[in-house]
């Protein structure tokens, strides 16, 4: 009869008070012209909101804050107004509005903006994220493992892969690189509602993140780092039902081995 | 808070220990028995129930006397729940039990069942449906009491629980460990499969004499823990083919108590708290016990919802339900002034909101099942999924919590209703 706190718009809130320690550091170094991006993205997003508010009584999310957040910080710049307008406006609304809103799309939709943006246009230049962004990637992983809205089996999973990668020689904290694997790690793979949701499909995409990584740092020559991560990204969320799917077969097939 | 007991199943028993013995210490010293002037019993089962009355309204009768008998099977009967004259029955057309009424008379007397001695399975059973003791076995898939001739694929005996504001039943049965005996000793007559006892991390019973049969499950202190349906999903999957019972310990300790003098114990320990309550009590009262009477001056001032179980799965309630051991008083809201039009606009969806994955949702079962997917699949009717998932070890009270902590709308503890009843039909069950 008493209800608890964790609706949708609660892990919302709380996802976009995660946010704060990358946003801050982000604004620092990106400044107005980050800002008036930022701006952009908000008004094009909450414009498809609330047109789907109103044509299919859709209720709009504040989870719509972390997406144009992710856009500003991870897509190519230098884009004109009609192809940022275009390419937010095709990640809002295919990848989670015509889904029936946020919490029931299967991609995150600034994964989706910003892959039709970068490899949409492809003399764009992808952003230079500075070594800050680092750490403010790291303050908002914590915060949203803290708040229970991150697995910590996906952050665990990575850092393996990423440790590993290091180990054997592949610049994954360079400086160059490092900002961009962990911004669009916090702020795309980790997403609550499109990355796995089972114990072992966490595991296994933390895991493949890392690898893609990997891979990507190994064979991609001439790949500007965002762009690489975003990949990355991209995969690795387009993966999380197949190994959710995995997981399931495997947790089914360890309860038929107990009880027959 | 665990505490360390004895029940002591080894130790020799007077025939003092056989009633209810006030201990110096403990809860049970401090309990304090109440019989309310009225008590109410009601249908088992969610659907009909089609009875033949015993008793005709006026009637006398003793405490235990078997009121009513079913109509599709004779032996199954429902006792009176105190020495009583029978005020008023309520039934449907076609003799379908909706309840009846009692009036306490204290000189009624109770009512003596013959026990076989060294009884055999078969009856034991219909020893339990004539006492009407069958209903403290609830059946999985579905929840209903147990009924007729299905026999278990296994048993669980719940002495652990963990919903706020629900007492320890080790503490309630601590005199009575000759009685659980003899119950458990009953038990092993009904089911060729394993018998689960559960009990909260650290708490000693003696095992020694209760028999190979019997497994002990140590389960940790929060919630969901102590709820059946986690123990049975994880130890002993149910299924149509092979249901599983789940008692509680203090219903065992009844049927031990049956068993070894033919009566049937008059009261049960039932937990009242909640932010309604002026101090938490613990009470003994009758079955179907007016839980108005109970609350009489123990309240705060103001509205008040009155609910049978848990703030999490408790129902409002009037007469304390057949199994229910907790009752919480929650101190009603005001009711919300009209809303803003934009805010009620806004909120209004034609679709209910999703469930978004948290860490506190992946424990909510505790661990054992994927509860996102299996969320998923009972939300969208996906019956062959949900069943792969354990779905018919579970009922409503296990998926309370997740409707606590997701909000979710409408209730996925509902949905899974709705999907076993599609089940057991299709099955022609």
């Amino acid at each position: 009869m008493t209800r608890g706190m964790w609706s949708r718009e609660t892990v919302a809130l709380f996802l976009v008070i995660a946010m704060l320690p990358l946003a801050v550091v982000w604004l620092t170094g990106a400044g107005w012209d980050g800002a008036i991006r930022l701006l952009a993205a908000l008004a094009i997003t909450y414009g498809w909101q609330l047109a789907f508010l109103l044509l299919r009584a859709q209720p709009p999310s504040l989870a719509g804050v972390v997406t144009a957040f992710a856009i500003a910080v991870l897509a190519p710049t230098g884009l004109g107004a009609f192809a940022f307008v275009l390419g937010v406006s095709f990640g809002v609304v295919i990848g989670e509005l015509a889904f029936g809103g946020w919490g029931r799309n299967i991609l995150h939709p600034a994964t989706v903006a910003i892959a039709f943006l970068g490899f949409g246009y492809p003399a764009a230049p992808w952003p230079e994220l500075s070594i800050l962004i680092t750490w403010g990637a790291c303050g908002t992983l914590a915060l949203a493992v803290a708040f229970g809205l991150y697995a910590i089996r996906l952050v665990a999973g990575t850092a393996i892969a990423l440790s590993l990668a290091a180990l054997v020689g592949l610049p994954v904290t360079d400086p160059f690189t490092a900002p961009a694997i962990l911004a669009s790690f916090a702020l795309l793979v980790c997403d609550p509602v499109t990355s796995a949701n089972t114990q072992t499909g966490r595991w296994m995409q933390g895991l493949f993140y890392g690898a893609l990584i990997a891979l990507f740092l190994a064979v991609w020559d001439g790949a500007a780092t965002t762009q690489l991560a975003l990949s990355a990204a991209l995969l690795a969320n387009l993966a999380a039902p197949l190994l959710d799917e995995i997981a399931l077969l495997l947790w089914q097939a360890t309860r038929r081995n107990r009880h027959g | 808070m665990v505490s360390r007991h004895a029940i002591g199943l080894t130790v020799p028993t007077s025939d003092r220990s056989r009633g209810l013995r006030p201990s110096d210490a403990g809860a049970n010293a401090m309990t304090e028995t109440r019989i309310t002037n009225e008590a109410l019993i009601r249908s088992p089962f969610r659907g009909d129930f089609r009875v033949e009355l015993l008793v005709k309204p006026g009637d006398l009768v003793a405490q235990g006397q078997p009121v009513l008998r079913a109509t599709k099977a004779h032996a199954f009967t429902m006792t009176a729940p105190m020495s009583a004259r029978v005020a008023s029955v309520d039934m449907d057309r076609g003799h379908r039990l909706n309840s009846i009424l009692f009036y306490y008379e204290p000189d009624a007397g109770r009512h003596a069942f013959e026990v076989p001695d060294s009884p055999s399975g078969a009856e034991i059973w219909t020893l339990l449906a004539n006492t009407g003791l069958w209903r403290a076995f609830r059946q999985r898939p579905g929840f209903a009491p147990a009924f007729g001739e299905v026999r278990p694929s296994a048993i669980v005996v719940m002495a652990h629980d963990t919903r706020p504001g629900a007492g320890c039943p080790l503490d309630w049965v601590q005199e009575r460990g000759a009685e659980i005996k003899a119950g458990l000793a009953a038990l092993s007559t009904l089911t060729q499969g394993p018998i689960f006892l559960v009990k909260p991390r650290g708490a000693e019973i003696d095992m020694r004499s209760a028999g190979g049969r019997v497994r002990t499950i140590e389960a940790p202190a929060t919630h969901p823990w102590g709820l059946a349906g986690i123990h049975i999903l994880r130890h002993a999957p149910a299924s149509f083919t092979h249901p599983v019972w789940d008692i509680h310990i203090e219903a065992l300790a009844d049927i031990g108590a049956l068993m070894r003098t033919g009566h049937i114990p008059e009261t049960r320990h039932v937990a009242l708290s909640g932010p309604g309550m002026r101090n938490p009590l613990l009470l003994k009262v009758q079955p179907g016990a007016d839980i108005r009477e109970l609350l009489l001056g123990k309240v705060v001032p103001g509205k008040h919802l009155v609910l049978s179980g848990s703030p999490i799965d408790g129902t409002p309630a009037r007469w304390l339900s057949w199994g229910s051991r907790q009752i919480t008083v929650l101190t009603e809201p005001e009711p919300a002034g009209r809303r803003h039009w934009l805010r009620a606009a806004l909120g209004r969806s034609s679709r209910p909101l999703p469930v978004i994955p948290t860490a506190g949702l992946d424990q909510a079962l505790g661990g054992t099942v994927p509860v996102m997917p299996l969320i998923r699949a009972i939300s969208s009717g996906d019956t062959e999924s949900a069943i792969a998932l354990g779905a018919l070890s579970l009922v409503e009270e296990d998926l309370a919590l997740v409707d606590y902590i997701t909000q979710a709308d409408p209730p996925i503890a509902a949905q899974l209703r709705l999907l076993i009843d599609q089940v057991a039909e299709e099955g022609g069950i």
